[in-house]
């Protein structure tokens, strides 16, 4: 099965890991950050000075204790890394994304019933504040 | 008005065709580890010929953004991250009888007027006489391929309602969904 990610004991559910990023990021009814373009309330950003950083940050502190993957393109090329959690809940991590900007973002995607609405599935870009 | 299909194109469609009536040996996939779901691919091993459901994004027009969007493509040719992969084999021994598409419309409307015409492939179903292997895509941006097998497998797929309501759309916008069910 592989290790956990962060060096974690145990394979985490996404709602053990919640806590830890609400410290360092606002949530709002289950979303992240603020509105992003477009017509979805689920398309995020949020804005840093060093969006790339962030969304690395953001991205270890939620999937910790995940099974992490990486993704590909077609091409062989990378396309960044995917973390399964203990209950099913999916994260994806792109250093490079295909909007305009390229900004990077995570995908969240939840299917746990354990979180009861706290974080529900979202993209959220990483913008230059 | 916007138009985007990404449902499964003719050769795939082709490629699906041609193994009907043919035996299903196994398919591979990623190790299930809590879902049942394989990241980006699947293989199929029929009648000594491997075919592959790929999952990969490609930028495109999300109801207002370009965004890394999944689309499905049904294939001979083996992609290099299959040497990446380390699948798994689910023995199925069993010949295919027909292969059912699940076909999903989605038609936005802000404030009454119609702004998208989406079409994707949001499964596929093989049916092999007395069960069946299905394959779905769970949200728009994730390259994982839920598998499953079973008995009136169309009925686990998520329900469109989920689709409409999960987006939490912009005031006045709404997001029509329904399915066709598409029998090769």
């Amino acid at each position: 099965m592989g290790t956990y990610k962060g060096g974690a004991d145990h394979y985490h559910r996404i709602s053990e890991n919640i806590s830890r990023v609400k410290a360092d990021y606002e949530l709002h009814d289950g979303l992240f950050g603020e509105r992003g373009k477009g017509g979805s309330r689920t398309i995020r950003n949020i804005a840093s000075d060093d969006p790339s950083a962030t969304a690395k940050d953001f991205y270890d502190k939620l999937a910790h204790g995940g099974i992490e993957k990486p993704l590909f393109k077609k091409d062989g090329t990378p396309n960044g890394w995917e973390t399964k959690m203990a209950d099913g809940s999916i994260i994806n991590w792109r250093p490079v994304s295909s909007s305009s900007d390229k900004s990077p973002a995570v995908d969240i995607f939840i299917s746990a019933k354990d979180v009861n609405g706290e974080i529900t599935t979202q993209k959220i870009h990483f913008v230059k504040r | 008005m916007n138009t985007i299909d990404i449902r499964l194109k003719e050769a795939d469609l082709q490629i699906l065709k041609s193994v009907i009536g043919e035996p299903l040996e196994n398919i591979e996939h990623d190790e299930f580890i809590f879902t049942n779901t394989s990241s980006q691919v699947v293989r199929f091993n029929i009648n000594g010929e491997q075919i592959y459901l790929y999952s990969f994004t490609e930028p495109l027009d999300y109801y207002g953004s370009i965004e890394d969007v999944a689309v499905w493509s049904v294939e001979k040719t083996e992609y290099p991250l299959i040497a990446e992969k380390d699948f798994i084999k689910m023995p199925i021994k069993q010949t295919i009888t027909s292969i059912t598409l699940v076909q999903e419309n989605q038609q936005m409307y802000d404030h009454g007027e119609q702004t998208y015409d989406v079409w994707v492939t949001r499964g596929i179903i093989i049916d092999f006489g007395d069960h069946q292997l299905s394959f779905e895509k769970p949200v728009w941006f994730s390259e994982d391929i839920i598998i499953r097998k079973g008995y009136d497998l169309l009925n686990a797929f998520k329900p469109v309602a989920d689709i409409t309501n999960a987006e939490n759309w912009n005031e006045g916008i709404e997001l029509k969904c329904n399915r066709i069910i598409e029998i090769l």
